[in-house]
């Protein structure tokens, strides 16, 4: 039986992370690591902020743009890594732990939005 | 090989090549460990691909936001003043760099893949690329809408 590449799978969520973080995690930085620490922007503080972290949408939203940030990540890190040091051969160490780091971000994901008080 | 190919070239090319028997050798390119300095293409791949990594860090920075604001208002404000110090606003700067680097590249890549061809004619480029552009933009406003709590 021929070899079937396990490779569309991880393409699969690299490329739907890879519009997602595109799309929305830009604004994110921008906000939240940029212009409301400077105070350009006014910061709507902890209750406000919390009350849209309950709703259910904001968490679907959060789980799956992290996730898939995380899953977009690990496919990209892996391959730069082989090719940026020239170690291809450290394939299956560097696989192993970018799609474990992966898992990990969305097992804490996943914890933390459903534990938001 | 370099003594082998030594006596061909005083003659003509018709000298029979001579194999050494039974020592098949890989073809290893030598590559510098820097290869990626070498060019600018090369340089630019590789500064693309390296955005990973601040996705990655960004996204890791998004949990221990939602931890923060799980734990109350007192972890949120040291998460808040942690943001505020210089370390974090050059690290969130260059990170901000990395991640228009990545949208503006993966909104390129769209008329790369896509079949555009309308009446025998190939669309141009910009008219692929700008919905994704324009989607940007849209999803950029409506986040910051929520975030901003205008919304």
């Amino acid at each position: 039986m021929a070899h079937r590449s396990n490779r569309p799978l991880g393409w699969l969520l690299f490329g739907t992370g890879g519009f997602l973080v595109a799309f929305f995690l830009p604004v994110h930085v921008l906000l939240y690591g940029l212009l409301m620490p400077l105070g350009f922007v006014p910061d709507p503080g902890y209750q406000a902020t919390l009350e849209l972290l309950r709703a259910p949408l904001t968490r679907i939203y959060l789980f799956f743009l992290l996730t898939l940030a995380f899953f977009h990540a690990g496919y990209r890190i892996r391959d730069m890594l082989c090719d940026m040091l020239g170690v291809r051969q450290l394939d299956v160490v560097l696989a192993a732990l970018c799609y474990g780091g992966a898992i990990a971000g969305t097992i804490a994901a996943f914890v933390l939005l459903v534990t938001v008080p | 090989m370099v003594q082998n190919l030594a006596p061909a070239l005083g003659k003509q090319v018709t000298a029979m090549p001579q194999y050494n028997q039974f020592q098949p050798k890989p073809y290893r390119p030598r590559m510098s460990a820097y290869w990626y300095f070498d060019r600018w293409p090369y340089l630019r791949f590789i500064l693309r691909e390296a955005s990973s990594f601040f996705v990655a860090y960004f996204a890791v920075l998004m949990l221990v936001q939602i931890a923060a604001l799980n734990a109350g208002p007192t972890a949120y404000a040291n998460f808040e003043a942690c943001l505020r110090t210089p370390l974090m606003l050059i690290l969130n700067g260059v990170t901000l760099l990395f991640l228009l680097l990545h949208a503006a590249t993966w909104f390129n890549l769209v008329p790369r893949v896509m079949l555009r061809e309308m009446r025998g004619k190939m669309t141009p480029e910009i008219a692929a690329a700008a919905p994704g552009y324009i989607a940007w933009i849209g999803a950029s406003i409506i986040v910051a809408l929520f975030a901003l709590r205008i919304i």
